[in-house]
């Protein structure tokens, strides 16, 4: 049992920690022309990595989504779903392989600055991170030890497991079990078939991975996202980024104002697409629109890799919701426009509509199955 | 339209001080910010978003396409947590040595009053299990679960909402939508104070109930086994009825 156990989550911090590492591998080092992607990487070593993550993550999901809707409209079953993500995933890893011996490694040299701080012997920062670290682990571990009677888990998670263990998908109503015609709404968005494959990789049971092993991933990816943004709001701050971190913490701790915020849904609904669509795909987009305006305004040439990465993120929003599409595409719309009063920038607007176009054609196929 | 604009986000900004915040942040950074790029990013871009949110048109157009009761969803394209969190490490950033650290735990002190904590919720509860599924729920379906094929059983109200998530061999004649008002007779019979099997077992036998979870303190009216029910098992203050008239083969 204990083996059985230690098997289960091996496998499960490969496929959702290592494997996204690894793929994200496509954004940083697998186009010569981008410095930028790079940088990271010679003095952050973290922020490399949790970028990888997040970006590895994000293009898997994008991958999946378009695999599984298709296959979920052509009548395909899970397993069909399971084949055609594991060639999607190897194609990925050879790409990041190919890149990586392409590129060869650049990430250890520490950059100057990094260790100039270490130098300093600041002990605020220690401190600041070990309570923002202490913050983070309080949120992990009651994610395990604390259950929510929350009633949407009874359509979503019911849906994933029946799809780990009747094969099929969206072929069965969530509350009873009985048969019924394809629901387009959720259909089209299926985070929880993600859900129902990761418990079916892994060995896990399907309402142990949505209660517990994956909320704890997903908080953990979207506190990196925080940290990401903070290091880009505060680069040479040591104890700003901690400071920073420390305080989104406590915002979504106490983010029980309201059951509609997105802090509410991060703790509460973790394993949902739409909780993941706020804490995860939304704060991403906002970390690589904040990149996207600092190289307009510096004049840096933007990379095929960003707007990949960037169609990517938007297309990572519609498995999580069939809001996602709206909301990913009205958030470019009104950067888009920003950009074009703020800078004139014709080129940048076009590539940005390009972005939306699996969003865009989501929405269309909404409204013409609804 | 433009009325149930402003419910909406009546209801998001819930006890309403964490957006109130937000909106100081905004100001604060659009009297300190100099930074171009983060003017857009967390001053212009929120305030269109805001300006579509409370559009008329668009909310007409948004509830044609979806739903009204998902409108709320917008308002999480506004950066309420990352203005707030920016907003007073700028603040900080101006502050050294006491007064730095005085001004961060009265920040933390003001957030915790301004929101609720999140787990302080009643909904939460221990986990009784790797599940985050009742207990009772678990020995309940791991008693009627048979390998191989689907059972239909019908349950208490207070365990509709886990039964699905926990197996997917134990179907029910009615689920979440029975708690969320939908009309259902099988399940008004059900959570009668007395259950009168007079007209609970047709009911049950109309659904092809295999299987009929009542507590065990509920007093019942009639003799079970006229009906062909038979007491299957009993756990955790539940009494588990099994219909001999459904057979239950491959």
């Amino acid at each position: 049992m204990a083996i059985q156990l230690i098997i289960q989550l091996v496998i499960l911090m490969g496929g959702l920690i290592v494997l996204p590492v690894v793929v994200g591998g496509l954004f940083v080092n697998a186009f010569s022309g981008e410095k930028r992607f790079r940088e990271p990487f010679r003095g952050e070593v973290v922020f490399g990595l949790l970028f990888q993550w997040v970006s590895g993550q994000l293009c898997l999901w994008a991958g999946f989504h378009i695999l599984c809707t298709a296959l979920i409209l052509k009548g395909e079953n899970f397993d069909a779903v399971i084949k055609s993500y594991g060639v999607l995933v190897v194609s990925l890893l050879l790409l990041a392989a190919a890149g990586e011996i392409r590129r060869g490694a650049v990430y250890t040299r520490p950059q100057a600055h990094a260790r100039e701080h270490e130098k300093k012997k600041d002990w605020m920062p220690v401190v600041l991170w070990c309570l923002a670290g202490a913050l983070l682990v309080l949120q992990l571990v009651l994610a395990g030890v604390l259950a929510y009677e929350e009633g949407d888990d009874a359509f979503y998670v019911a849906i994933s497991t029946a799809t780990e263990s009747s094969d099929t998908m969206y072929q069965t109503l969530a509350y009873t079990g009985r048969h019924t015609s394809f629901d387009a709404r959720h259909g089209l968005a299926p985070f929880p078939v993600w859900v129902a494959m990761a418990a079916r990789i892994t060995g896990i049971r399907t309402v142990t991975m949505a209660q517990i092993a994956l909320p704890v991933v997903l908080i953990g990816m979207s506190y990196a996202i925080y940290y990401l943004i903070g290091k880009k709001l505060f680069p040479q701050g040591a104890r700003q980024v901690p400071m920073f971190l420390i305080f989104i913490e406590c915002l979504v701790l106490f983010g029980g104002y309201s059951t509609y915020s997105a802090e509410n849904f991060l703790l509460v609904r973790t394993a949902q697409g739409k909780a993941v669509l706020a804490s995860i795909v939304i704060p991403f987009l906002v970390l690589l629109l904040l990149q996207l305006l600092e190289d307009l305004q510096e004049s840096h040439k933007i990379g095929r890799a960003y707007w990949a990465l960037l169609a990517l993120t938007a297309g990572a929003g519609c498995l999580c919701s069939t809001l996602g599409n709206l909301l990913t595409c009205l958030m470019l719309a009104a950067c888009g426009l920003c950009i074009l009063v703020c800078y004139r920038k014709w080129k940048e607007l076009w590539l940005m509509a390009g972005c939306c176009m699996l969003p865009l054609g989501m929405i269309f196929l909404y409204m013409w199955i609804k | 339209m433009a009325n149930s604009s402003f419910l909406i986000f009546g209801k998001f900004m819930g006890t309403g001080l964490m957006v109130t915040w937000f909106l100081v942040g905004l100001v604060y950074l659009f009297l300190s910010e100099k930074n171009k790029t983060r003017r857009i990013l967390f001053i212009y871009m929120p305030v269109l978003i805001l300006l579509l949110f409370f559009n008329p048109l668009f909310n007409r157009i948004f509830v044609w396409v979806t739903e009204e009761e998902i409108y709320f969803r917008l308002c999480w394209l506004l950066p309420v947590i990352l203005v707030i969190a920016y907003s007073l490490v700028r603040l900080l950033e101006g502050l050294k040595g006491k007064r730095q650290l005085g001004f961060g735990i009265l920040a933390a002190a003001l957030i915790a009053v301004s929101g609720k904590l999140v787990y302080s919720s009643p909904l939460y509860s221990r986990a009784e299990n790797i599940y985050h599924v009742p207990d009772s729920v678990v020995h309940i379906c791991d008693a009627i679960e048979m390998p191989g094929r689907e059972v239909m059983a019908v349950f208490p109200e207070e365990m509709l909402l886990y039964v699905r998530q926990y197996s997917p061999l134990v179907c029910m004649p009615y689920g979440r939508e029975v708690i969320m008002g939908v009309y259902n007779r099988l399940n008004e019979e059900m959570e009668k104070d007395v259950a009168d099997l007079e007209t609970l077992a047709p009911l049950t036998k109309e659904a092809l109930c295999h299987y009929i979870i009542l507590p065990a303190e509920r007093e019942i009216l009639g003799e079970p086994g006229e009906y062909d029910w038979e007491m299957f098992y009993e756990t955790d203050g539940y009494v588990i009825y099994r219909d001999t008239s459904f057979p239950l083969t491959y």
